[in-house]
């Protein structure tokens, strides 16, 4: 039956990822929620909470405020905090009881502003959506919001030179960063490591290791590079607005990093060398392969699996919301219990997917490879995220694959 | 950088214990939530019940914490959920959802379990669907498992009753009448076994009685015998609703022997306890001498090294610190986010000799940006009761103690010495103890 899941379990929801992309950049964020919401965050899909301040908080609503529409407390509450704690911004989302109630947020948003001075967003979040959609519009309010063109002779990309040389000149807005997708392992270092390397230097990161201050100046990189699907809306403001390019892709194992640098040097205009197309080992196997998780993330991982490691039949199931333009034939866009049930108990199979999904797995010859996301099972599994930004992610992948 | 926000006036979250004339001390406004986690939710409160699965019908966001709660204590065979989406709320089909949802799910349950409880939510409520028609007719369908109606309704909390009252109340639900053992006692409303070596449980095994606890239940009939119990003790507040209502639908006596630190109360305890129990009162005077040394070694241990309260630890934290401080002790905070009006014998106590004593709130917005350093003022010493006094003060030396572990009476409180003791000799890892959610339960 749909909507069930007697096993499995489901992914973060959208308020969450929208606190999740928010939280370093020294805003008060605020979910109009009665309790819950707030533990259930910090334990499970916030792994900054212990070690990192943040200022996000529930409004703690009450069966008598729901019942009035007493929207006058969560505005003199949060008056209250925004006077004591001078927040850069403040963000009020939404629970189910609100979206119940029909709780105007950005109505909220315009009073915060007036009465504080205060930048202030309503985000019409309701609990019933992946934190894919709460972080893309949390994104997106900041590259509408907040950035700004600092330089205002950009550089005009010149096609001399080719690779790494030529990419020097171009620095990047790194869009999609968010534990909830890359962890607290080391992927977001890692990215910025490849991009060093690689001869890029990164213009902002959204949103882990970066202010408000350096995402505003998003709008003098060459390039935005998405690297999770609640990216894709800030870029598309950022082209708009400001005429910056962007691609999709992770550079996880050496397939996908170099496939990311010619899509990245196509959009800037720079010649590229030919790729390598280098020897792939053979893993023909019975009904291919699935990998379950978020689109660009499986994407990376099927270039690696089919380009350097020769897999054929490489299907992707995405749970999580956005996945247009991500599938090709034979891809899933799903998160229903039943379609997982059918499509991973399949003679031979490999599944490459987060613990948790071994438990709709019935069949003995199904082979299932542990690869833990955090948006799925939190902090469980953690110890076995691997860092999979990076060429050196094709050799765990070969491990695994390649293993009994 | 993040903005500092240790730079803020954290006044508000704190109240002299001089300047409390209320049970509500710190005004209600957003609310923080301290990565303490060692308290034990619904989900993991329902896992008492031997064999029993649990279905929860909500939204994405409310589902989270509990699937992953189970998760983590490796309790996901015995959980299951249906999904509530935006549509559900236009189309007319959530009480469908809702019951065919479950019903779905029991079917396929590779085992059949003994019961089921099954948890609605607030939106549910709102929209005022037929909880009443869909849990009878659940029943129906399903005559051979208890089906116990539970609720996960944080937005009613501040209402008739709180979540941890109303999770009291179902969990023992599935119990019939029966006939009644005069000799069967139960122990309801407690998440950590009560302890038998108490003088209060040797008073009634001595007595004659066997006491229940679904705590130390192992099989689902066990739970089911606690049926037969002729009385109810409950220790804690929180348990008053549940032991109230199996006494109407029951006719089981509810006896409120609350967990305490005064030493008079304790004795009343268990004079009405053998009272009630027609028992022999035990040795009162041996009793609050082991109390009395117990308190004096960790005087000795202690020195001068301060000590912080908070309320997930003990049920009476302000009973705590009163005992504490009539023992020399030096009580440098309490944590609690209200005053119960059975503290008020300690607030009292306290007034007149701790004045100055602070009283801080653990879920104000301000907690946030408190500071976190106590302990390293105190050159590491200090010796924190309860999760959310060691994550503030920032101590590595703390009793692991979560709502009161089952410690009763005398015996109680010269376990809790003994506790804190060990504390103060030996540094835990604070970060990585206080983030497991639900301290104790496996499931």
């Amino acid at each position: 039956m749909k909507q069930v899941q007697r096993v499995l379990a489901n992914y973060s929801a959208d308020l969450f990822g929208l606190c999740s992309a928010l939280y370093e950049l020294g805003g008060l964020i605020v979910m109009h929620d009665a309790s819950g919401c707030n533990s259930t965050y910090n334990t499970h899909d916030e792994p900054r909470w212990y070690d990192i301040d943040s200022m996000i908080y529930v409004s703690g609503l009450t069966e008598q405020d729901a019942i009035l529409g007493n929207d006058a407390k969560i505005i003199g509450d949060i008056l209250e905090a925004a006077e004591e704690t001078h927040p850069k911004f403040i963000a009020v989302c939404g629970s189910p009881m609100p979206y119940l109630l029909g709780t105007d947020f950005r109505a909220i948003a315009r009073i915060l502003e007036k009465k504080s001075g205060i930048p202030s967003f309503g985000f019409r979040t309701d609990g019933m959506h992946t934190y894919i959609r709460g972080a893309r519009d949390a994104f997106a309010a900041v590259a509408e919001r907040f950035c700004r063109k600092r330089n205002e002779n950009p550089r005009t990309p010149e096609a001399s030179g080719s690779g790494n040389e030529s990419r020097k000149k171009f620095s990047v807005n790194l869009i999609g960063v968010t534990p909830l997708d890359f962890s607290i392992v080391g992927n977001a270092e890692a990215m910025r490591t490849f991009l060093a390397e690689n001869g890029m230097s990164v213009q902002s990161c959204w949103a882990m290791g970066d202010t408000l201050e350096t995402l505003s100046s998003a709008g003098d990189a060459d390039l935005s590079i998405v690297v999770s699907t609640s990216g894709i809306a800030a870029a598309e403001v950022l082209k708009k607005r400001f005429g910056i390019p962007y691609v999709t892709g992770i550079p996880a194992g050496k397939a996908a990093a170099e496939k990311l640098l010619r899509d990245a040097a196509a959009a800037l205009r720079i010649p590229e060398e030919p790729a390598e197309t280098g020897k792939t080992e053979k893993a023909g196997n019975g009904s291919g392969t699935v990998i379950i998780g978020e689109p660009v993330f499986a994407n990376a991982v099927r270039t690696c699996l089919e380009q350097e490691l020769g897999a054929e039949n490489v299907r992707l199931i995405c749970p999580t919301e956005i996945t247009d333009g991500f599938l090709r034939p034979g891809d899933t866009a799903t998160d229903e219990e039943e379609d997982f049930e059918k499509l991973l108990n399949q003679p031979g199979l490999t599944v490459i997917a987060d613990p948790i999904y071994r438990r709709i797995i019935e069949r003995k010859d199904v082979r299932f490879i542990d690869f833990p996301h955090e948006a799925y099972s939190g902090r469980l599994y953690r110890s076995g995220i691997p860092v999979f930004a990076g060429p050196g992610f094709s050799g765990w992948l070969r491990e695994k694959f390649f293993s009994s | 950088m993040l903005i500092n926000l240790h730079k803020t006036d954290t006044e508000n979250a704190d109240v002299r214990m001089a300047d409390i004339d209320t049970t509500q001390p710190f005004r209600a406004g957003l609310e923080y939530s301290a990565p303490a986690r060692g308290t034990w939710t619904i989900a993991h409160t329902s896992m008492l019940i031997p064999h029993s699965h649990q279905i929860f019908v909500c939204p994405e966001g409310c589902l989270r914490g509990v699937v992953l709660s189970a998760a983590e204590y490796g309790g996901l065979d015995r959980f299951s959920m249906v999904t509530v989406k935006e549509g559900d709320f236009v189309n007319g089909r959530m009480e469908r959802l809702f019951e065919d949802g479950v019903t779905d799910i029991i079917r396929r349950l590779p085992q059949r379990p003994p019961a089921v409880l099954v948890y609605s939510c607030c939106i549910q409520h709102f929209m005022g669907i037929d909880l009443p028609g869909i849990f009878r007719r659940l029943r129906e369908r399903f005559p051979d498992i208890d089906i116990l109606e539970c609720f996960m309704l944080p937005t009613m909390r501040k209402s008739k009753y709180t979540p941890d009252e109303l999770m009291r109340i179902s969990l023992y639900d599935a119990l019939k009448q029966q006939e009644k053992d005069p000799k069967s006692v139960n122990v309801v409303g407690n998440d950590f076994a009560f302890d038998t070596g108490s003088e209060l449980g040797e008073m009634l095994t001595e007595a004659g009685f066997r006491i229940r606890d679904i705590c130390r239940c192992r099989e689902y009939p066990e739970y089911l015998e606690m049926g037969s119990s002729a009385a109810n003790i409950y220790t804690w507040k929180a348990a008053e609703a549940g032991a109230l209502a199996l006494e109407k639908r029951l006719g089981q006596k509810a006896v409120s022997l609350p967990v305490s630190f005064d030493y008079e109360e304790i004795e009343e305890e268990l004079t009405e306890a053998a009272g009630s129990f027609h028992a022999r009162v035990p040795d009162i005077k041996a009793l609050e001498s082991e109390a009395d040394a117990a308190l004096a070694r960790l005087k000795a241990v202690l020195g001068d090294t301060p000590v912080e309260i908070d309320y997930t630890a003990v049920s009476r934290p302000l009973g705590l610190a009163a005992l504490f401080i009539s023992r020399g002790i030096r009580v440098k905070a309490v944590y609690a986010d209200a005053v119960l009006p059975e503290e008020e014998k300690a607030l009292k106590y306290l007034k007149e000799n701790a004045p100055d004593l602070p009283l801080r709130a653990t879920i104000n917005f301000r907690c946030r940006i408190a500071p976190r350093d106590e302990a390293q003022e105190e050159q590491g010493k200090l010796l924190a009761i309860g999760q959310k006094a060691a994550y503030f003060s920032g101590t590595k030396h703390f009793v692991n103690l979560i709502q009161n572990g089952g410690l009763w009476g005398f015996r109680g409180i010269v376990s809790l010495c003994r506790m804190a003791e060990e504390a103060c000799s030996a540094e835990a890892d604070t970060k990585a103890i206080i983030s497991v959610k639900g301290w104790g339960c496996c499931g």
